[in-house]
């Protein structure tokens, strides 16, 4: 059957990558899947796909916005991104962590990052894996530059502290 | 660059290697198909409700001054039905089937009531019963969206 067929190539084709990058915002796969079926049902759902030159760009856009989403929906609150930024710098991190020195491995990455609060792991995963600015980051979770400035700082300090093993969760 | 996003970079595929969860790719053809029967529906629904409207408005079935009002309101029952299977497929997908049924069973017509009526029977008595009889059934379709709407309600 054609549809069948077209919609399983467009699965196979982008589910792993959408998926992974679902979970990386979100941290809970249930989510992450069904913001990645929902992010490819969009896709098909679209009458003039020949519109779209980069679909894997687009795909990746439509997925990140399903994702800022969930967590919106999950938080219950509009502003979440705001008002943790507000959030007095908790004494477990330091500034000095963040210059050090680290040594990096995809494991100790992915679990740090899995142990973020949702807030800094979004800007963070934009930032670092998806290579968007401040300027796209602020467009794209509608919120100020000095908060997605103060978020990917801290967040990236507790990351750094994280990898060195000095905090946990 | 900072190392971090260096390292990142470097090793991007082994940060997208976790799989789909086990029957991911079943549960989204699923979805896919639930998803293209509702499409058929906002397409078809709509164009086979003014088609049931017209051929009921216009071959004489019922010919008084009122038929506007109740073409309207068969329209308004199509539209609902529609709505609601929407509604259901979106948030009850599990419930999907039996509402179907239960839709069709509420709304179906092996032959329409207009044509069993006596051909003497006063316009005004007929449209009478003929509103009476697709009003009940609009108020059953009332009811079963407004439980569908309780229930997103207590998500």
């Amino acid at each position: 059957m054609k549809l069948d067929a077209d919609i399983g190539r467009i699965y196979d084709a982008h589910s792993v990558r959408l998926y992974n990058m679902s979970l990386r915002i979100l941290g809970d796969r249930s989510d992450a899947e069904e913001v990645m079926h929902d992010t490819l049902l969009k896709y098909h759902g679209i009458s003039r796909k020949d519109d779209i030159k980069d679909v894997s760009k687009w795909l990746s856009s439509v997925c990140i916005r399903k994702s800022i989403d969930r967590l919106r929906e999950r938080h219950r609150y509009k502003n979440f991104l705001e008002r943790y930024a507000e959030q007095e710098v908790s004494d477990e991190t330091s500034s000095e962590a963040y210059d050090e020195q680290l040594e990096y491995s995809i494991s100790k990455i992915k679990t740090a990052m899995a142990s973020l609060p949702d807030q800094y792991r979004l800007v963070l995963t934009l930032h670092l894996f998806e290579g968007y600015d401040y300027q796209e980051i602020l467009q794209i979770t509608g919120t100020k530059e000095s908060t997605v400035r103060t978020l990917y700082m801290r967040g990236r300090q507790k990351l750094a502290e994280m990898i060195k093993g000095r905090i946990y969760g | 660059m900072d190392d971090l996003k260096r390292y990142i970079l470097e090793n991007r595929a082994g940060f997208d290697d976790e799989p789909v969860p086990e029957g991911s790719r079943g549960r989204f053809m699923a979805k896919a198909a639930r998803t293209e029967r509702r499409r058929v529906w906002i397409w078809a629904g709509p164009a086979a409700a003014a088609v049931v409207a017209v051929v009921f408005a216009v071959s004489g079935i019922y010919r008084g001054k009122d038929a506007g009002s109740l073409e309207k309101l068969m329209q308004e029952m199509a539209r609902s039905e529609i709505e609601i299977m929407v509604l259901v497929e979106t948030n009850f997908p599990q419930d999907a089937e039996a509402v179907g049924n239960t839709l069709r069973s509420i709304t179906a017509e092996a032959i329409p009531l207009a044509s069993l009526l006596p051909d003497e029977m006063p316009d005004e008595e007929r449209m009478n019963v003929l509103k009476d009889y697709y009003g009940r059934k609009a108020e059953a379709l009332d009811r079963v969206r407004q439980y569908y709407e309780d229930e997103i309600d207590k998500l």
